[in-house]
């Protein structure tokens, strides 16, 4: 049986990419994956055309990347390059039974988005099929096992059919891209297992979490700075990882 | 002879004392919200078969140095059993709160001694707590990930003995706790304390009812929207919420106000 992978996306593109500070991410997970007999693959080059996919896609590929790149696998976690593990986190593998896919609710935070992005692709996109808005999760932090390579086949598939009608709904009404896709083939296709917040904590600044005393790192084992944190995402990533180090 | 009814029922605490106090009459903006969240709560009891008891005296009667929030643990039990009532769970819940019409019986999802919410709505107020009473509590390492709200629980006969050994602390402990309430640290009333004791004395706390049974700070995570691009102006909190809670607001006043606009909009489905 293969190592435990973690799994980043990590392409810089544009300007923007350049300065997110993403070294911080893959440095904090490197280190996790070092202390938990794990081992990060990071995706740094584009598959597609940006204009055809954006690189948030790239997610529903990782079992083809592994398999095209000869390496035997286990489990696998996902993150955002914008998260910082804590190192000290418990192996978050081993919260997952075979065939569950593990991920946190994105009802932490703005539930206007969130509700929106469920009502809208409901609507748009899946013929009305809806579940729990408190199962909507953040596509942020992930895990897999084998049983969810045909899901995300479908997935690649759904999106090259549907593609046009997709790129429609996040230009027009800008609740999402491969979230909340993922959220309804997880439910029509999987079983979903919801983790804590501390293994995936968005939107910080709204929970008054982060400061300089790095209070968040108390409260939780990932730190995902999304939803705009201030003054930048790479900043708190900097400080969190320098801090962390330091303990 | 008549025979006993042995049949155990599921009681709905709620806990809605208008104290008389200035200071507290001041804080909660009156207390005419009370009389809203009351109409909510008994239509669902009556329908969900759970008895409705209404809290409205406390043991001691001076609620200004014996707060409710306080109160109401130590005389939970002791009200409910000179009363008669034959009880299995008990759910203690807030009378800032108004309840779906839809609201499924939540006792049936309540687990082990006692069930409640984690709540993370604010780390910073959390930790300024949980620090604030560190010392008090000789260096305890409290774990934050397990902090709860003591705004609503279901809990049955076991945790009776914790509810009384929470009394004895604070009685034992009073001046202490509060000088630590009052002025130095000011963050809650029993809920640091109900939290720290939950820890050093390990009691295990399901967490896991469904969370639309507890919205809190509707404002600030922007339940009060709507879906303005599907044209649905049903605001989301009426939706998806079972159980709201009026809490966080700027202005004293601002919860009845709300309460009331609420109950105004959604009164017809309660027959």
């Amino acid at each position: 049986m293969g190592k435990n992978i973690v799994y980043m996306v990590n392409i810089v593109h544009d300007e923007r990419s350049i300065s997110q500070k993403y070294e911080w991410s893959v440095e904090s997970w490197k280190n996790w994956c070092k202390k938990n007999n794990a081992e990060l693959f990071i995706l740094d080059q584009m598959l597609y055309d940006i204009e055809y996919m954006a690189p948030q896609w790239y997610k529903t590929f990782i079992f083809d990347l592994l398999e095209a790149n000869e390496i035997d696998y286990n489990k696998i976690l996902y993150v955002d390059s914008d998260t910082i593990v804590h190192p000290n986190m418990p192996n978050i593998f081993e919260l997952q039974s075979d065939g569950e896919f593990c991920a946190v609710s994105n009802r932490f935070g703005s539930v206007d988005w969130v509700l929106r992005s469920l009502e809208n692709y409901s609507k748009h996109v899946f013929e009305g099929y809806t579940f729990p808005y408190y199962e909507y999760f953040n596509s942020g932090v992930m895990l897999f096992d084998k049983s969810h390579k045909p899901m995300l086949k479908n997935m690649q598939e759904f999106y090259h059919t549907n593609r046009d009608l997709l790129v429609q709904i996040q230009t027009k009404l800008g609740v999402g891209k491969d979230q909340p896709v993922f959220n309804f083939f997880v439910q029509k296709e999987s079983s979903l297992k919801l983790l804590p917040y501390e293994y995936n904590m968005q939107d910080l600044m709204r929970f008054e979490a982060i400061g300089p005393d790095m209070l968040h790192t108390r409260c939780g084992w990932i730190y995902h700075f999304n939803c705009g944190v201030k003054p930048s995402p790479g900043y708190w990533m900097e400080q969190t990882y320098k801090y962390l180090e330091q303990q | 002879m008549k025979e006993a009814d042995t049949t155990l029922v599921n009681v709905l605490f709620w806990v809605g004392i208008k104290s008389k106090e200035p200071y507290l009459i001041e804080k909660h903006g009156g207390f005419k919200y009370l009389d809203v969240s009351r109409k909510s709560w008994e239509w669902w009891c009556k329908k969900n078969d759970v008895i409705f008891f209404p809290y409205e005296e406390s043991g001691e009667l001076n609620t200004n140095d014996h707060k409710p929030t306080w109160q109401r643990w130590f005389d939970v039990f002791d009200q409910v059993e000179a009363a008669g009532i034959n009880y299995n769970k008990i759910a203690v819940i807030d009378g800032s709160t108004l309840v779906h019409w839809d609201c499924p019986n939540f006792f049936d999802q309540a687990k082990g001694q006692v069930s409640a919410f984690r709540s993370i709505e604010n780390f910073r107020w959390i930790s300024q707590g949980v620090d604030g009473y560190k010392n008090f509590f000789n260096g305890f390492e409290f774990d934050l990930k397990k902090y709860i709200s003591c705004g609503f629980q279901v809990f049955g006969k076991e945790h009776k003995q914790f509810l009384i050994e929470l009394k004895q602390f604070y009685f034992d402990n009073y001046d202490d706790i509060m000088l630590l309430q009052n002025d130095k640290v000011k963050r809650g009333t029993d809920q640091p304390v109900y939290n720290y004791l939950l820890q050093i004395k390990d009691i295990d706390v399901y967490t896991d009812m469904a969370p639309s049974l507890m919205l809190t700070h509707l404002n600030r995570f922007d339940w009060f929207s709507h879906n303005w691009q599907l044209g649905d102006k049903t605001p989301f909190f009426i939706k998806y919420g079972h159980i709201w809670f009026y809490s966080g607001f700027p202005n004293r006043g601002d919860r009845y106000n709300l309460m009331q606009q609420t109950w105004d909009l959604i009164k017809e489905n309660y027959g």
